[in-house]
Formats: C-alpha cells, structure tokens, sequence
C-alpha cells in the first residue's frame, strides 16, 4: 500500500476551532455556564497562534529527525505491504496516546517539561480557548524525543505526526464546562471535559492526576485517575496564578524562573540539578511546595478528606 | 490538502476580531474589584491559609491590596475578572518608587512583573512603605 499524502490535520481543524469558540461564546451568553473573559481568551488564542507558527517553523526539522532514528528501526512499518492501512493508523493512535501519556506526566512532574507545559495551565479560566492556549517552547525543551521510540519501533514518522496531531485536535473540545458528564461507558475509556476539568484544577486532590490524552485507561492503569467531585468544584490555573497577560512572560515565565534558581549563587551542583529536573515546586532550602507536599498538607488540615481520591491516606507533611 | 497561509492567517486574523468583539460586548471585560478587606483576605488565605494579617488595605479603586502578614506583606491584585496572590519577603521586590504616587513595584517574579498601588496619602502610606522596605530597597521620601 503506497505511502498516503496526510493533511496537516491540525491546520485544517482551524475552522472548526474557531467556530467552536464562537459558539461556546453564544452557549454562555445565553445559557450560562462557561465564563470568557476578554484579555484571556485573546491571550490563549494568541499563544495558538505563536504555537502554530512555531510548529510550521520546526516541524520540518524534527520529522527530519525522527526520520533519522526510524532509519534505525528493524521493521519500517510504512514499507510493508499493509504499511498504510487504516487498522495500523488506530495502533498507532493507541501506541502515540500512551506515549503522550508518559510526556504529560513528566511534563507536570519534572520542572524542565513543566517549564514549556506550565503555559497550556496558565489560565484561571476553562473554555475551548484554554485548549488552544499552547507552549512556545516545545521544541526548545525538547519534548518531541517521546516521540522516538514509535518510529524506532517503526511507524513511520509522517503517521506519528499524523496520529498526534489526531490526538491534539481530540483534546480540544473537551477544554469546556458546558458538559458535565458524558454516557458513563464513555467517561470510563475516554477523557471527557469532566476527567480534564480536575486535570486543570489546582485544588490539592486534583495536582499531578488525569494525564490522558484520548484514553483515560492510562490513568486508571497507572494510578494517576482522580475523578471530578462536585464536593470540591475545580478552581483553575496555577498554584501559583500568573499576574500578567503579557505573552512573552506567559510563554517564558517558568523558563525563567528555573534558570534564575539553577543559577543563583552558593547552591550545590545536586541542588542545582533538583531545580531543572527535580519536580516543580521543589527548593533546595524547602521554602516552596511540591504537588505531593500540597496533598499532605491540604489531608493536615482536613483529616476528614484523608484517603480520598487523590489524597494521601495520612498527611507526611 | 493545505490551507494556503495567506488564507489560513487571514482567517485566524478575523476569527480573533470576531471573538475579542462578542466578549466584549458581551461585557466580560469588566474586571473584578476587591470590594473590600474581607474578600481581600478570603482570597489571600486560598493560598495562604495560615496567614493572620494585622492590617489590610484595600485600594480605593479595588484594584490591589496589601496585608500585614508575619514575615512580610501580602499581595493581592486582579488580573482580568480573576484575582493573583503573592507573599512578599526579603528581596522579592526588584525596586520600589514610592514618589510621586502611585508607588511602583517591580517584582522578582517573571510571572508577576510590576504593580502601581495607590496608597493613601496619610500616615498609614508611611506604615505600609515600612512594611515593604524589607522586600525592596525603596528610595527615601524626597
């Protein structure tokens, strides 16, 4: 089966990114239930864009890259006589979405991922536009490598690209809180706006949970579900919400931050590496708080929640 | 099968235009008001539940306000219709101009650049600078 010419899907979903923000603006206004506001929509929107430009920019360095390494690979899948059929394009998808499983947790738990992803969480708001609120420095720190092992194992690197943006265009629309809950079947394989809300809330039992990308199955076979309570409504953002909308520094910020602390003066070269690859809110001198702290810390002052999703059973703090 | 960039561009131009126009007349650019100490420390302890200020003060305009908290000074500013929280210690401000008012602050915080506060004018802008001298070298009254 010849090699097929693949869209640049994620381009061509533009329209429909579009009109689905205008839409959910309508929904809200005459409806209610999703809150916009104005200087924060344009700034994730602005941040998709800048992550467009990007992505054309690099993206054909790294699909020479990851050409290189697929010239490793011991079976080039595309070379086969079923190389291009549509059941290896589902295969792919599944193998891709555990592989963006992986990047998503250690992108919230290694503070170098963190710096680029912090970006895509920078907003206190939750709606269609925060889905398109996207890294500028993906490239830059490197996380395109999870995507090595696939052409390794031999898919070819046109399809990984495919079957990702694929997967990126999946996880638009469930950036909303016009939905509750989906059909419970589907809320038990698939991430749906309600596994995705706690994803982005910063209440103490949702940090560091619901990594999926299209298969919540991830986060239930590795431990990492924690289902949305409408006990604890998620409040969105960061542990620490940015104070600006000024792009570069919502771009930039946590880069900087982590250099600035690698760098400052006196500190051992282990307290240095803790910052860069030790997981976000760690201090060499115990002043911040990780995830893990904050969940200890939060079961300290409510015993009552110990041992609920999300929570530990007892406070370590 | 790809959107030609002069057409893609053009359309990510005006699907901006047309979204910024709805919200905005839609009204949700209005943006939230600290309507006084109370809802100023509630959204402080979010953050810091611990925190037992010995004074607030609430910018007239609802913009800002400052707590008196143990070991520095509380910050609390909105941003959009939201509200950010920092807690200000040893050398966490970058530089301080407190005259003429209003009083700059440029923070060492790369996700927090700079705030104007306008503090009163009576003794209690004296405190509030003493307050703040800690975390930032200010400049004396000229």
């Amino acid at each position: 089966m010849p090699a097929p010419d693949l869209p640049p899907i994620v381009q061509l979903a533009v329209p429909f990114f579009i009109g689905s923000i205008l839409l959910e603006v309508t929904l809200a206004a005459v409806r209610g239930g999703a809150r916009y506001e104005t200087r924060d929509m344009i700034t994730s929107l602005m941040m998709g864009v800048g992550n467009l430009v990007i992505g054309l920019l690099a993206g054909g360095a790294i699909y020479t890259l990851l050409s290189f390494f697929h010239g490793f690979a011991p079976v080039q899948l595309g070379e086969l006589s079923w190389g291009w059929a549509p059941w290896l394009f589902v295969v792919c998808f599944v193998v891709d979405d555990l592989r963006y499983y992986w990047y998503h947790r250690l992108a919230h738990e290694i503070r170098w991922f963190w710096a680029s992803h912090v970006n895509h969480h920078s907003s206190q708001h939750y709606n269609l536009s925060t889905a398109l609120r996207q890294t500028w420095s993906y490239e830059l720190t490197l996380g395109f490598v999870f995507r090595i092992p696939l052409v390794l194992i031999g898919f070819d690197p046109m399809m990984v690209l495919f079957v990702g943006g694929a997967n990126l265009i999946y996880q638009f629309w469930i950036h909303t809180e016009l939905i509750d809950k989906m059909p419970a079947w589907f809320e038990a394989v698939f991430n749906t706006p309600s596994h995705h809300r706690g994803h982005h809330a910063v209440n103490p039992r949702y940090l560091d949970a619901n990594y999926a990308g299209t298969l919540i199955i991830w986060d239930r076979m590795f431990g990492t579900f924690v289902p949305e309570l409408a006990s604890d409504p998620p409040r969105y953002g960061l542990t620490t919400q940015l104070g600006t909308f000024h792009l570069l520094r919502v771009a930039f910020h946590e880069l900087i931050a982590l250099v600035r602390d690698a760098t400052q003066p006196g500190l051992k070269p282990r307290e240095r590496l803790g910052y860069i690859f030790g997981p976000p809110g760690w201090s060499h001198n115990g002043s911040r708080m990780t995830a893990t702290q904050m969940k200890a810390e939060w079961v300290r002052r409510h015993p009552e929640d110990a041992g609920q999703p999300g929570l530990p059973a007892r406070s370590t703090a | 099968m790809a959107i030609p960039l002069p057409v893609l561009l053009g359309l990510i131009a005006a699907g901006i235009a047309i979204a910024l126009l709805f919200t905005h007349l839609l009204g949700w650019s209005a943006t939230a008001q600290i309507d006084g100490a109370e809802t100023a420390l509630a959204r402080f302890q979010l953050d810091y539940p611990d925190a037992a200020p010995t004074d607030i003060w609430v910018a007239s305009d609802g913009s800002s306000a400052l707590l008196a908290v143990d070991g520095g000074v509380g910050l609390v500013a909105v941003l959009g219709d939201r509200m950010v929280v920092r807690r200000l210690g040893r050398g966490m401000v970058a530089s301080g101009r407190p005259h003429p008012p209003p009083t700059h602050l440029r923070l060492r915080d790369p996700g927090f650049s700079s705030l104007r506060l306008m503090l009163p004018e009576t003794d209690a802008r004296e405190a509030w600078l003493d307050r703040l001298a800690p975390c930032v070298q200010i400049a004396p009254a000229s």
